[in-house]
């Protein structure tokens, strides 16, 4: 297995999960949800899936009176998705090598 | 539960960092600041440097302008997180920190130059000005950054 890669991140959902959150300092839920045009009950799912990895932290606020969540990736959570990406990268260019 | 296969072939790691990139595009138009927010940091800005050039020779009220200036500029960032939008820091981000640099290089210098010059000519318009430039650097220099980096996460950079 290539170094850094992660098969818990690799998933595809959980990867562009991943990559959005990476992105920035904090999303909110639905922001996420309709970014990548997932349904609440898949988002959910893999976002508890993060964070029992201990890759995404969820937090609840209320806005305008109704209670919102919004997600962070960790520390740990952005070195694992940085030591994918470079994984997925080294994985890309051994085709070029090989031509 | 999604299932993937323990190891992908360049083709299929290609096609996941195209994935990434194609998902870091679709945060686009979630990165613009609400409309209020530059004029009302600019508010800030300017109430800041009022405030700090006061503080000697107008302790009385100058100590509160400043007081209120550094709660509004410390709230403000809190007020964004609503819901249809996302979090991330327009001064550090890879897309618009050049940019941001630019903006707090130019407010320091007017703040520098309005306490230097006040200072010495003890002019209280100067002071004004100074909040008045401060105000309008932020209104114009804001949507700027907002907009680089817009564009840099739509282009994936």
């Amino acid at each position: 297995m290539a170094d850094g890669f992660n098969e818990l991140i690799h998933a595809p959902i959980r990867l562009r999960i991943c990559a959005i959150l990476a992105e920035v300092n904090e999303a909110e839920f639905g922001t996420v949800r309709d970014a990548l045009g997932l349904s609440d009950s898949v988002l959910s799912k893999h976002l508890k899936v993060l964070e029992d990895a201990g890759y995404v932290s969820l937090r609840k606020g209320t806005v305008d009176t109704r209670t919102r969540t919004w997600a962070t990736l960790t520390k740990p959570g952005r070195a694992a998705f940085k030591g994918h990406i470079g994984a997925l990268r080294a994985l890309a260019a051994s085709a070029d090598a090989l031509d | 539960m999604e299932t993937t296969p323990a190891r992908p072939t360049a083709a299929e790691a290609q096609a996941a960092l195209d994935s990434v990139a194609e998902s870091r595009k679709t945060l686009a138009p979630y990165v613009r600041s609400p409309w209020w927010l530059y004029p009302a940091q600019g508010l800030g800005t300017a109430a800041f440097v009022i405030g700090l050039a006061f503080t000697a020779t107008h302790p009385s009220w100058g100590t509160s302008i400043l007081a209120v200036a550094i709660v509004v500029l410390s709230v403000l960032p809190m007020l964004q997180q609503r819901p249809g939008r996302v979090v991330l820091d327009v001064y550090t981000h890879r897309g618009s920190r050049g940019t941001a640099l630019v903006y707090v290089l130019i407010f320091g210098l007017v703040v520098a130059t309005a306490l230097v010059l006040n200072a010495y000519t003890a002019a209280d318009w100067i002071v004004y000005l100074a909040g008045a430039a401060s105000f309008v650097l932020t209104v114009v220099m804001g949507p700027i950054m907002d907009a680089r980096l817009e564009r840099a996460i739509r282009d994936g950079r």
